[in-house]
């Protein structure tokens, strides 16, 4: 008797456990499988049909005391010095031979009209124009407020911004291509002009730049047009003012060759 | 297992087609178009008088779009044509013909008539602008818009006296409009800009706690009919009645009343004299402007210790009330942009008012004027695109200047519009 209970008792144990593993195994397997297609095909479709993934400056403002400098001034100042923010190393130095162009395109733009009486005091004028800038820019201020400064021409009076990078992935790879492509803008917007009347409509278009491995645009694509030729056509015009974006780090070429990088106009 | 693999599968599939980023640019700036105002056509017999009245129309069109000149450019590019060509023709002195032809958009040009007020060439002219403008932007100009202010320039050598005038937006045809003989302070316009509200410090006889009658000053509120220039008595309540601004529908004011003790902001009906109590902080609520949408309220309050600005609905009492700003010693005088979207205010540093900017929500706080004396009292255009504001310089240790200047939103001066008319305050735009 005693040992036909136990022997059935053995039997129970050993069939229930059994059902309860194959029940936990399945539960795993059914939890692993829905929560990867809701996340990686429900969902994402839904979002967005062609797998976009949009990077925004994510900002963080820390007000304290009034601004010292008005909006004018801080005009002038993005005028004699552009704005990079770069952390790559390579980035940076070709960043800074960019600044330069637009510099000497701003100031040659702020030329007065040709007038063959003044075009040598101009060319002088020209001259002492740039010095000054220099001046300032050595001179008077340190470092540390330089370098607030051009934080604060960055992003307005934004004091300190940063990147969201989408997605949960910890590659190199992909935080390296998110810092080269949130630099992007900030050589564009320098050119990003449009006359008034085309300013207040909410037009939007966005535009796909494929990008050489020395940074040099390959090409340009309307991938979603404001539906306002204007307005598509002044945004390819930026950045066919723009020519070349500073040097991507081997990693990465082949994405931004590949077109992977697309420009929102505004958004 | 088959299912199993088959999601793997198709997982592997998905990261493995191409994806896109996008990057955000973000909004462009304005890039300035030419206009190319042609000399006026004249193709009738002029007497002189006439053609000194077309020259005049002329430059003032000319005048008024200088006011936008962070849109539009006047010097004629040496190089290829101007954005816009306009012909101003007189065929006869009863309309004024005007061509505005659109060099790079050919279906963006008109033509247009317009008539000629042969009584008031300025009206005519500022008509002239204004069509002009509303052609090639589709908005409203503010070339027809006034401007409402205090100057003391009555005072004798030992009263001070503040009336009320009026002028165009450009600073021209100045027009008294008060002879109280009394100090008149925060002039407000009607959303329709038939009346215009103020406060008046008038004395009144008042009996002391012993019985014997004794003058004592008040702050009471007054509106005056434009067209008639009739004025209503709205609030002399013991203490301050000041501060008053008409709601967006016209029928209610809000204002600063002193009946507890401390300054709060009220709401009085027009129709019923209704009065209900907006704030209730027991420290000093001042100084409100509502915006158009009349669901946002913001003030001056004394509730964190210095005087800060708020915001608040106003369809409630202490609802939802926000504090905007959080840097300053003293902040003064929030005015909304049309839009509400923007509150410009003054704010006291070195010593000195300046002007600054922020979104209503409190985001982007900017600094609009610098070195340029002490500015306050700004207000908006009624387009959102000009603040007009009261710049007070010293000259020496005894004599100051206090003029009416005009800057564009991103703080670009334009215009002082009164040179040495007395000291004048608190400009109020037209709406």
């Amino acid at each position: 008797m005693e040992l036909s209970i136990k022997h059935i008792h053995e039997d129970r144990f050993n069939r229930y456990f059994a059902i309860a593993i194959a029940f936990h195994v399945l539960l795993v397997v059914f939890g692993v499988g829905i929560t990867k297609l809701m996340d990686l095909d429900i969902f994402k479709i839904e979002r967005d049909p062609k797998n976009l993934e949009i990077i925004q400056s994510s900002v963080r403002i820390d007000v304290v005391a009034m601004p010292k400098f008005t909006v004018q001034e801080l005009k002038k100042m993005k005028v004699t010095e552009p704005v990079i923010e770069e952390k790559g190393e390579v980035v940076k130095e070709k960043a800074k031979e960019d600044i330069i162009k637009p510099d000497d395109i701003v100031i040659e733009k702020k030329e007065p009209k040709v007038d063959l009486g003044n075009l040598l005091s101009n060319l002088s004028k020209k001259e002492k124009k740039v010095k000054i800038i220099k001046g300032k820019k050595t001179g008077e201020l340190d470092s540390k407020s330089k370098k607030e400064l051009r934080n604060l021409i960055l992003e307005g009076n934004k004091v300190s911004a940063g990147t969201s990078t989408v997605g949960d992935s910890l590659a190199v790879e992909k935080t390296m291509f998110n810092d080269y492509v949130s630099a992007l803008p900030n050589m564009v917007r320098p050119y990003w002009k449009l006359p008034s009347y085309l300013m207040d409509q909410g037009l939007q278009c966005r535009i796909r730049v494929f990008i050489a491995s020395n940074g040099k645009i390959l090409n340009t694509e309307i991938y979603e047009s404001s539906g306002n030729s204007e307005f598509d056509k002044k945004a390819l015009n930026s950045l066919k003012q723009v020519s070349s974006f500073p040097q991507p780090k081997s990693e990465i070429t082949a994405r931004l060759a590949s077109g992977a990088v697309v420009l929102g106009f505004p958004l | 297992m088959k299912a199993l693999l088959l999601t793997f599968l198709f997982v592997f599939n998905l990261s493995a087609q191409e994806s896109l980023t996008v990057v955000a640019v973000g909004e462009a700036e304005v890039e300035k178009e030419t206009i190319e105002f042609v000399k006026p056509k004249i193709s009738f017999k002029t007497n002189p008088r006439q053609a000194s009245e077309v020259k005049e129309i002329y430059s003032i069109v000319n005048e008024d779009f200088a006011f936008y000149k962070h849109k539009y450019s006047l010097e004629v590019p040496t190089i290829g044509n101007a954005n816009y060509k306009v012909s101003i023709i007189f065929n006869d002195f009863k309309n004024v013909k005007v061509e505005v032809v659109n060099t790079v958009d050919s279906a963006r040009s008109s033509s247009l008539t317009i008539p000629i007020n042969s009584k008031n060439i300025i009206t005519t002219a500022h008509n002239v602008a204004d069509k002009i403008y509303e052609s090639m932007t589709g908005d409203k100009s503010i070339f027809k818009s006034k401007i409402v202010f205090v100057s003391d320039r009555t005072s004798n050598g030992r009263k001070t006296k503040k009336e009320l005038y009026i002028m165009d937006f450009d600073g021209r045809r100045k027009q008294r409009l008060t002879y109280t003989n009394s100090l008149i302070i925060s002039p407000s316009l009607s959303p329709d800009n038939t009346k215009l509200m103020y406060s008046a410090i008038e004395s009144k006889w008042k009996k002391s706690s012993r019985g014997t009658p004794h003058k004592v000053k008040n702050l009471n509120v007054y509106i005056m009919d434009l067209a008639t220039k009739k004025t209503t008595l709205i609030s002399e309540l013991d203490g301050m009645n000041s501060g008053a601004v008409f709601s967006a529908d016209g029928k209610d004011i809000y204002l600063t009343l002193s009946l507890a003790k401390n300054a709060d902001i009220y709401k009085i009906n027009l129709a019923t004299r209704k009065r209900t109590q907006i704030t209730t902080h027991f420290l000093d609520d001042v100084d409100p402007h509502i915006n158009k949408a009349g669901d946002q309220l913001t003030f001056l309050s004394g509730r964190s210790g210095k005087a800060m600005i708020y915001t608040m609905d106003p369809r409630g009492i202490e609802k939802n009330i926000k504090r905007i700003s959080y840097v300053g010693r003293f902040n003064a005088a929030p005015r909304f942009s049309p839009d509400g979207a923007e509150i410009v205010f003054a704010s006291w540093v070195d010593d000195l008012f300046d002007i600054y900017k922020i979104d209503s929500n409190g985001d982007n706080l900017v600094r609009l004027t610098k070195n340029s004396g002490s500015n306050e009292e700004p207000s908006f255009s009624p387009d959102g695109q000009f603040i007009v504001y009261s710049s007070q310089k010293v000259i020496s240790r005894k004599k100051a200047v206090q003029n009416i200047v005009i800057m564009n939103r991103e703080g670009e001066i334009i215009k002082q519009i009164t040179d040495n008319y007395g000291k004048s305050y608190t400009p109020r735009w037209s709406n």
